[in-house]
């Protein structure tokens, strides 16, 4: 299996080449480069480079909470495909209890069940990946604004070690 | 052990008396001499009202955590917290040692760049999940109208011991510490993920990078 994390970080390279290509375009201040049309357009540098630090600051939060988006999907995917009820046997009653218990799987907490699930994975290593998964809640619950992160990140040392721990749980 | 109570507590009926008898689970727990705390009253982030314990020991280490009046009366929650406390004042006090140590290693690197750039150090106050608010420093690089700020980030980084950025107006490089080998690596936010050890050749290049092209 591909790692499925490698998606995230292309459009997010892709996206921050952007910012930087732009920055480059609005310090240079070429009259005609930037058409009316852009937000860019008709702002002194700062104003224009603060703007684009305080996006890349949203991109970086954001890639890290698509990251783990499809991280906790993955994880969810690989256990319910694990042989453990035998799929489609016939009887009603086996099949039941079968649907049910992956039905109940959608539920388990990422951090203190499907995480701790893989304990083939280092332990250092399922810790570090429930800082990445705080982070992330600290994004998706709308907290940023409010509350400092729980813990500094940027996304490569995310990416970095949700795919180590893929590869420890040999998911990929 | 100093436990005070600020005037915004007093004031408060309930509160204050609840607060000044957990005191001596507070200095019992905390158990260091040259730590001052302070209690005020505050209220959380869904505006529920409580009291905020802050820590100060000799060095300027700072670290504060909030409570709500359930949680001080709550033997174990309460016990937990301290523990938390006391654990975010210690990593506090060993982080502002190490950020002072690599701004000292630094800042001859800083001045020796091309262009003469002028470089001072500032107070800048950090603010973390875990610990609150401190005091801490920072390096102000500026050149031909350029600046780049060397910033402390937080005391708590993922695989880290701290993050440090260097903030220019091109770009913006990572530094993290790792405490159990004192020293400093850079680690670029791109891919293949890497770690480079900082030297002054590599912070060189760095700062090169961050502050970018002379107006």
């Amino acid at each position: 299996m591909t790692n499925p994390l490698d998606p995230i970080v292309t459009w997010y390279t892709t996206a921050k080449d952007s910012m930087r290509v732009t920055r480059r375009a609005v310090q240079k201040a070429t009259p005609g480069l930037v058409a009316a049309k852009y937000t860019f357009h008709g702002r002194d540098r700062k104003a224009n480079e603060s703007a684009l630090d305080q996006a890349l600051e949203e991109l970086n939060r954001l890639v890290v909470l698509a990251l783990t988006a499809v991280f906790e999907r993955t994880l969810r995917d690989h256990l319910s495909a694990l042989p453990v009820v035998r799929p489609g046997s016939g009887d009603p009653l086996a099949d039941r209890v079968r649907d049910e218990v992956l039905r109940d799987m959608e539920f388990w907490n990422i951090s203190t069940r499907v995480v701790e699930v893989f304990t083939t994975v280092a332990p250092a290593l399922r810790g570090e990946v429930k800082q990445v998964i705080d982070y992330r809640n600290w994004v998706a619950h709308g907290r940023t604004a409010v509350e400092p992160p729980p813990v500094a990140m940027t996304p490569a040392k995310a990416y970095q070690r949700l795919t180590a721990f893929l590869t420890q749980a040999k998911v990929i | 052990m100093p436990i005070t109570q600020d005037r915004t507590l007093q004031a408060d009926a309930d509160l204050s008396p609840t607060v000044a008898n957990r005191n001596w689970l507070v200095e019992s727990i905390i158990d260091l001499s040259t730590v001052n705390a302070e209690w005020s009253r505050a209220t959380d982030v869904r505006g529920r009202p409580g009291a905020f314990l802050h820590l100060r020991d000799r060095s300027g280490a700072e670290a504060g955590v909030g409570f709500l009046p359930e949680e001080v009366r709550d033997d174990e929650a309460f016990e937990t917290r301290l523990r938390g406390l006391k654990d975010a004042l210690l990593k506090v006090a060993a982080w502002r040692l190490a950020v002072e140590r690599l701004l000292t290693t630094i800042q001859p690197w800083s001045e020796a760049l091309p262009g003469n750039p002028l470089v001072r150090r500032e107070p800048v106050r950090v603010v973390e999940a875990r610990s609150g608010g401190y005091e801490t420093s920072k390096l102000v690089i500026t050149r031909g109208g350029r600046e780049m700020r060397v910033m402390p980030v937080a005391a708590w980084a993922l695989g880290a011991d701290g993050r440090v950025d260097m903030i220019g107006p091109d770009d913006t490089a990572v530094l993290e510490y790792a405490r159990a080998t004192d020293s400093w690596r850079h680690v670029p936010n791109d891919l293949p993920y890497r770690e480079l050890p900082l030297t002054e050749v590599l912070f060189r290049e760095l700062a090169e990078t961050c502050l970018g092209e002379h107006d």
